[in-house]
């Protein structure tokens, strides 16, 4: 009898248990979802206090829950491959380096099809779908952009251009190019600043028609680029950039942000970056004492009349995990980042009224802690996004920021028109290209850069590169690829 | 006879003194090479935002203020700064509260399966499985998102360990054995006799440790998803990357906020260094003899 009641207590104590424990979930019915995205997101600042803010912002937007995972974005893919391998793959993910990721990715069956779901978003339909398209794999969506594709040309201080006489339009020849800049020799002007990132270099191998990697020609065939012709063209001119002093003979050292720098200041006078940074030259060579307006290059014309800017297409895209309990709830989250004016601003560039910025006279001004933390208020978003019209946002760019913003807008246009070819290789097609994609990449932007640097001739680097090529088996990889 | 002995020692000395002046000259150019990057960083930190744009590499000041500084202190660094601060001195104490006894134990001749145990331990000098079964693990503990996932994998580092029990073994056994006379027991004895003749390995392995915790980067990152956990270490990284903008959305921070964010993550470690350096070598050498 003591037992019975000894049960009868335990069995209604976790009844009144089980009961308190419904209770908060009763009370906070919003659906719970994990985000994750590098930290050049969320306002752009890596205080966790101006991040907490970005995140309620987006939680109060779309009456969801959100947790929010936000790496540094030079860590971002090891970051998100390790969850991804760890099996706790969170419900919305943003991708980098979409073309060459998000192949991996669906062969892992990590992302889910998003065609339905896009389908439901009056707001996504509504875009255009060629963006979505761009990187589907076998007609299916795997991931939602939020910008234009990436487009770089060479950017040209004006200053410097009219000091010394160099006389070059906005697509010269591949020869005016190397004479022209040729001018700077010896002035202590760096001509040509490069970034260390080899994959650049596809700038000048399009005036060649060459391409680096494998890529589906003209005849619908799958080749590799490094064994046509073209690319012996290529090289050569990457060669006599280098010997000519045009090219920054330290290129193979230099960050991004310091061959920016270079242009900023004047210490160089040219240098590659994407079209929609113009006005980032406009106001840094300002905020560096050394003010010049810059010229855009957007293609360099080759002996045969080809040339293309270089083409990065989509870069960073938004994706649902195909875990996700709530696809639609997911959804709504990426349609506000994507297409609400006000979500998209602050999430990828202003942050919060009263946490980053306070509005003054309709212009928005970093707040000191936001600023403290490096936050710097950009309008990038205004020419990036798909979203056409800002003009409701309670602050809007300076005057000189809105001209150059216009240009900028023209600038972009024009880089997109002009823009040379990207190729993506669909999963699934070759396994054994899939397992061998990456040290492929890496094998070429070896030979290419020892090439360049003259550590080889284009002979040994190429021979160098056919010892690699049939080391991967690359014939049956171009065979199965074009079965 | 005299004299060929009195020329000998003319020789000598004039063959050390010229040693002396070689090791002289050739340790201070290892000071200068040592002690550059580290003067750079700190006249970079100190210097205006438009002297350290395009590149350049100050040695020579040429200008001096406490801007960046003041950025910084008003930041959210702070908060991975303290973040840092728990997780290196809450670590290391956790590591020396394991690894001295540990060390005391295996000192100990009479331990059953000594042998065993060291070489069960070595094994993990030469084999590392990775980060995904340590992904696994710490996921399995519930301790993703949690200060305590920096420190308790990392409490016990074999080589340490093997150094303070190598420094432990060289203590003479009769000292263990008249405290047990004295009617000591095992952790008596390590407290009152074996602690106190251990201060020089014990200063340096605290160093080692507090170093070590404090400069982890990887496993902060793969383990703490709430940015307000994140380490100093990973919030330095994170400014460096994300004003590469390699990407082209990145934010414009200039080289002198990044060092005074490096002085800033050099400054514990230079703080604590003279306290320990004077066990420090002592320390090493002593940990390197077996008995």
């Amino acid at each position: 009898m003591k037992l019975m009641r000894l049960v009868s207590l335990v069995l209604a104590l976790s009844l009144v248990l089980s009961c308190l424990s419904i209770v908060p979930a009763m009370a906070d019915d919003a659906v719970k979802l994990t985000i994750c995205s590098p930290d050049n997101t969320f306002g752009i600042s890596t205080d966790p206090e101006l991040q907490e803010a970005v995140t309620k912002m987006l939680e109060e937007a779309c009456g969801v829950d959100l947790e929010a995972i936000i790496p540094p974005i030079g860590s971002y893919n090891d970051k998100l491959e390790t969850m991804m391998a760890g099996g706790d793959i969170p419900d919305i993910f943003a991708i980098s380096q979409a073309m060459t990721r998000l192949p991996n990715y669906v062969a892992r069956e990590q992302p889910m099809v998003l065609n339905d779901l896009i389908a439901s978003s009056e707001a996504l339909s509504a875009l255009d779908q060629s963006y979505f398209t761009a990187l589907a794999i076998d007609g299916n969506i795997y991931c939602i952009p939020y910008y234009y594709p990436r487009v770089k040309c060479i950017f040209l201080r004006k200053d410097i251009k009219e000091q010394y006489g160099i006389q070059l339009s906005e697509t010269p020849t591949t020869a005016e190019f190397l004479t022209e800049m040729g001018k700077l020799k010896d002035t202590g002007i760096i001509p040509f600043s490069f970034p260390k990132w080899i994959d650049n270099f596809q700038y000048f191998l399009n005036s060649f028609g060459a391409y680096a990697g494998i890529y589906l020609n003209s005849e619908g065939k799958y080749v590799d680029g490094m064994q046509e012709p073209a690319m012996l063209d290529g090289l050569a001119y990457l060669r006599e950039l280098y010997t000519s002093g045009v090219m920054d003979q330290e290129f193979i050292t230099t960050e991004n942000n310091t061959m920016r720098e270079y242009v900023y200041t004047g210490k160089a006078a040219a240098d590659i970056d994407y079209v929609a940074n113009y006005s980032n030259y406009i106001s840094q060579s300002q905020a560096a004492g050394a003010y010049s307006d810059v010229q855009p290059i957007y293609l360099l014309t080759g002996p045969d009349g080809q040339g293309g800017g270089l083409n990065e297409s989509i870069q960073t895209a938004w994706c649902i995990s195909s875990e996700c309990k709530n696809p639609e709830a997911a959804l709504k989250v990426i349609e506000k980042l994507v297409t609400d004016p006000a979500i998209h601003a602050g999430f990828y560039n202003t942050g919060v009224e009263g946490v980053h910025y306070t509005i003054q006279d309709g212009i928005a001004v970093a707040t000191e802690k936001a600023t403290n933390s490096g936050y710097a208020i950009k309008y990038n978003y205004i020419t990036d996004s798909f979203i056409p019209d800002f003009s409701s946002l309670p602050y809007q760019p300076g005057e000189e920021m809105k001209k150059a913003l216009e240009l900028q807008r023209q600038i972009i246009d024009k880089g997109m028109e002009l823009r040379g070819p990207k190729q993506m290789i669909p999963a699934g097609k070759s396994e054994l290209y899939d397992e061998n994609a990456a040290s492929i990449t890496s094998a070429w932007k070896e030979v290419i850069s020892q090439i360049v640097l003259g550590s080889v001739t284009i002979e040994e680097g190429m021979n160098n590169y056919m010892n690699f090529w049939n080391s991967v088996d690359g014939d049956e990889i171009l065979k199965e690829l074009n079965q | 006879m005299m004299a060929v002995n009195h020329k000998n020692a003319i020789r000598q000395s004039g063959a050390r003194i010229a040693f002396r002046i070689f090791n002289v000259i050739f340790l201070t150019l290892v000071c200068v090479l040592v002690v550059i990057p580290i003067w750079n960083v700190l006249v970079t930190s100190l210097a205006e935002d438009k002297d350290v744009m395009g590149g350049v590499y100050l040695l020579i000041p040429r200008s001096f203020t406490f801007k960046s500084y003041m950025r910084v202190f008003n930041s959210g660094y702070m908060r991975g700064f303290w973040n840092s601060l728990y997780v290196a001195g809450i670590g290391t104490l956790v590591a020396m509260l394991i690894t001295v006894p540990c060390g005391f134990a295996l000192a100990q001749r009479r331990l059953i399966g000594r042998g065993v145990f060291m070489k069960l331990i070595s094994l993990t000098l030469v084999f590392d499985a990775g980060i995904m079964p340590l992904y696994v693990l710490i996921r399995t503990l519930g301790l993703i998102d949690n200060l305590w996932s920096l420190i308790l994998p990392f409490a016990l580092s074999t080589f340490n360990l093997i150094i303070v029990k190598n420094f432990m073994m060289s203590i003479p056994e009769s000292f263990v054995e008249s405290a047990w006379l004295d009617g000591c027991n095992d952790l008596l004895a390590l407290v009152r006799i074996v602690i106190p003749m251990s201060v020089p390995i014990l200063a340096a392995v605290t160093l080692f440790y507090f170093v070590s915790f404090w400069n982890r980067y990887t496993e902060a990152v793969m383990f703490i998803n709430n940015s307000s956990r994140y380490t100093l270490q990973v919030m330095l990284r994170a400014l460096i990357y994300q004003s590469d903008g390699s990407l082209g959305e990145g934010n414009i921070v200039y080289d002198n906020t990044k060092m005074a964010v490096m002085v800033l993550g050099m400054l514990p470690v230079m703080i604590i260094y003279p306290f320990v350096q004077r066990h420090f070598v002592s320390g090493l050498m002593l940990g390197g003899v077996k008995e």
